[in-house]
């Protein structure tokens, strides 16, 4: 049977910790449970126990997944902190869904994400969400960070370049497989909207500004041009 | 939105801690339920010996309606929503040991059902395994979902969950089925409104389960989670 599990990695500032509720209660009304919830607690200081009250809340069932908290030392923003997260998740699971601590998943994500990798035969790929925002509604199907990955996939691509840290996690990645793996993206239940994403004043694409879009495709475009696979990686 | 009735069946066996639950539940909703009116909470008792549990109930809840015909949770339920169907065309079905955990805003699940004429029901309570559905409404700066519930999935009407239930699922489907188990109750039901879904889909009134709300089964959520008194 499919294991799965959410990774969720948290940032320092206020902001970073604002939507957590919401989140835990989207994960608390999956029709398909997680088996494993990991947050990467990225200077956040997160709670165990605040977390399990999170999910509790509205938590019908008496048997709740696993909540792990992986500590990073010091400070190594969203992509290097998926990386560390889709790593420690897939130790135990045979998929990561990446999620924002912003965002919400609707209450059939995981139940679809299971499903689509069933019917693909379980290979390794980015099995991407659709997303609806919040605000106005509208519907995205393009390549995002809201995708589930296996451990073999994040080992044939290196997940996400370290370079990746100037924005954008998934911008680079998302490009390379687009250039030299295409087939493995796929888009789950036909990309149909699985995650409500929040655009608010304070997300990491606002803050940065558009002075680091130059910057964020100019390495985007340099890590796909250059991309060779790795040959680094732990089993 | 309309006010509503709030329908509830019980039986309460001498010397059991079953009243207790229904006491603890009954309070929960009257504290944490939102709403925009209720007209009062409809009890049917099925035959239950011991009343003592009545007086406390209406401690609570003022405006209670009381009866104990013997006949089964399918009895019990016909009988509620009839008289509950006399003054609105939707009512609340809270079942005697699920309880709020915390504040419920009913409101704008009443107005899904008073405006979409193909819904016959909003299911509350969680997803049990098995069952699936597809999103047919998310609100903007999310408020939550309403999951339009798969027939096929099966299992999905519950006698023993919280439901607001408009009066056109049952002139469409027909009533419970009386004098028997609850779990032969809700199969029977469950098979009805399959077969309709396979006969007549575009007639049959669909189930929505409202997601999320904090309604639980008593076993499932601790005591303190459920009396406001307690909580921090």
């Amino acid at each position: 049977m499919t294991s799965i599990a959410v990774v969720i990695p948290v940032g320092p500032r206020p902001s970073h910790q604002r939507y957590l509720q919401e989140l835990m209660t989207s994960l608390a009304t999956q029709t398909r449970p997680a088996d494993q919830l990991v947050f990467v607690d990225d200077m956040a200081n997160l709670e165990l126990d605040e977390l399990s009250e999170m999910y509790r809340r509205f938590s019908g069932s008496a048997v709740w997944p696993e909540i792990h908290i992986v500590r990073n030392y010091w400070l190594l923003g969203v992509a290097g902190s998926f990386n560390v997260g889709v790593a420690y998740a897939t130790l135990e699971n045979d998929l990561a869904f990446m999620m924002g601590a912003d965002d919400v998943m609707r209450p059939t994500c995981l139940e679809e994400t299971v499903r689509c990798l069933g019917l693909h035969g379980g290979i390794d790929a980015y099995y991407y969400a659709g997303l609806s925002y919040m605000d106005t509604l509208e519907e995205q199907t393009v390549p995002c960070n809201a995708a589930a990955v296996t451990r073999g996939l994040w080992q044939m691509t290196g997940g996400f370049p370290v370079e990746s840290a100037v924005g954008a996690p998934d911008c680079a990645l998302v490009s390379i497989m687009m250039t030299y793996m295409n087939s493995r993206l796929i888009p789950i239940a036909g990309g149909a909207p699985l995650v409500d994403y929040r655009r608010h004043a304070e997300t990491d694409t606002a803050t940065r500004g558009p002075a680091w879009q130059g910057p964020i495709l100019e390495s985007r475009n340099i890590l796909t041009r250059d991309w060779q696979a790795p040959d680094w990686g732990r089993m | 939105m309309i006010p509503i009735s709030i329908v509830v069946t019980t039986y309460v066996p001498p010397d059991t801690t079953r009243a207790d639950a229904l006491l603890m539940a009954a309070e929960s909703w009257r504290s944490r339920l939102c709403s925009e009116g209720f007209i009062d909470l409809i009890v049917e008792g099925d035959g239950s010996p011991d009343d003592a549990w009545l007086r406390k109930l209406e401690d609570v809840w003022p405006e209670l309606r009381y009866e104990t015909g013997r006949g089964g949770v399918g009895a019990s339920l016909n009988r509620g929503l009839a008289k509950a169907f006399e003054r609105s065309p939707i009512a609340l079905y809270a079942v005697d040991d699920w309880a709020l955990t915390e504040d419920f805003n009913i409101s704008p699940w009443v107005q899904m059902l008073e405006e979409n004429t193909q819904i016959g029901c909003v299911r509350l309570g969680p997803p049990h395994p098995g069952i699936t559905g597809t999103v047919i409404a998310a609100s903007s700066n999310w408020q939550g979902w309403a999951l339009r519930l798969d027939p096929a999935a099966g299992g999905i009407i519950a006698a023993q969950r919280p439901a607001l239930w408009h009066r056109r699922f049952f002139d469409r489907i027909g009533p419970w089925k009386e004098n028997c188990s609850a779990l032969e109750c809700e199969a029977d039901m469950n098979s009805r409104w399959a077969v309709d879904a396979q006969r007549e889909l575009l007639h049959t009134p669909e189930i929505v389960l409202a997601l999320p709300h904090p309604w639980y089964h008593i076993d499932t959520v601790s005591l303190s989670a459920i009396n406001p008194g307690e909580r921090s």
